[in-house]
């Protein structure tokens, strides 16, 4: 008899293996649409490298955006189309002219941004073209995006952050609790016969195929799942 | 102090973690701990408060910076006119 593997304990749930969203600020997403804020405070986020700003519009509504390098307390952002190219402000990848630092975009109109949202992160606006605009992501990757999406000037706050190194185990364990991920992370040859399909033997092996099929019982799916290929690169 | 010269804030570890870490901690530690220059007043009383936020502790002025230096290379130098 097996036991239970990690991979199934973490999908059931429990709070030991979930992230601690009530310990966190909440969503940051672009501004509205359009209008003037005024950004009233900034906070770190646990669990994120970026620290947060908190922006105000004149009818006391609040939100929270990804603060830019260089953004202050008491700032004005602006968004929408004639918006100002200054950090911090949101325009229509449209109306941004070809080379600037962009951060916070929007993989589809209105989704409140999806690329681009590390610390220290920016995107480089490379071309523009009719019903599609060129956008040099932080990997190097090259996306054409729709003109419509939307991001936010200047580059996120926080960048540096992997110049100090970690020193010690229980400092990277922290990091990670912050984000609800399991560390140390044990692998699987490491194991003994009973907690995984690869543990056991004389010597540290997987001891059969690490290839599975994307329908395999849970228990049974890991290793390469559902691998396209496998071997070296 | 010596005794603390080289190894500086890397003390703490003792031989603990190697030579080139113990390095790469007390460089940018050293640049954590440092009063910068305040960019609205100009006092040299900037101070971090958390990963990438900086204030001011003469005009109160609080900002976004890097991680561990109110200003990275990498980012436009260029601030926000405040009128």
């Amino acid at each position: 008899m097996g036991k239970h593997l990690r991979l199934q304990r973490l999908g059931s749930g429990s709070p030991t293996y979930r992230s601690k969203p009530w310990r966190r600020c909440g969503a940051a997403k672009l501004p509205l649409e359009e209008g003037e804020a005024t950004v009233v405070d900034i906070l770190h986020d646990p669990g994120r490298g970026a620290p947060v700003a908190k922006i105000r519009y004149s009818n006391d509504e609040e939100r929270l955006v990804l603060a830019p390098e260089g953004i202050k307390v008491g700032d004005k952002i602006l968004a929408g189309i004639s918006a100002p190219i200054e950090p911090g402000n949101t325009l229509p990848l449209s109306e941004i002219p070809e080379g600037t630092l962009i951060h916070n975009i929007e993989a589809q109109p209105g989704d409140g941004g999806k690329f681009t949202r590390a610390s220290g992160a920016y995107s480089i606006l490379i071309a523009h073209d009719v019903g599609r605009t060129t956008v040099q992501l932080p990997s190097g990757e090259i996306k054409d995006l729709n003109p419509r999406c939307r991001a936010t000037i200047g580059v996120v706050a926080g960048g540096g952050r992997l110049d100090k190194p970690f020193m010690k185990a229980g400092k990277r364990f922290h990091h990670f609790l912050g984000k609800g991920k399991w560390y140390p992370r044990v692998r699987g040859v490491a194991m003994n016969m009973v907690d995984h399909p690869f543990g056991g033997g004389r010597r540290k092996h997987a001891g059969r195929p690490k290839t599975v099929a994307r329908g395999a019982p849970p228990g049974q799916k890991v290793g390469l799942i559902a691998a396209r290929r496998t071997g070296k690169r | 102090m010596p005794r603390t010269k080289k190894v500086a804030a890397s003390g703490k570890f003792g031989p603990r973690y190697g030579f080139t870490l113990r390095r790469q901690y007390a460089e940018v530690d050293a640049k954590v701990r440092q009063q910068y220059q305040c960019p609205t007043c100009g006092a040299v009383k900037v101070k971090r408060v958390s990963t990438a936020i900086w204030e001011c502790r003469r005009c109160g002025a609080k900002f976004a910076g890097g991680a561990y230096i109110p200003v990275t290379a990498g980012a436009q130098p260029k601030s926000k006119g405040v009128a």
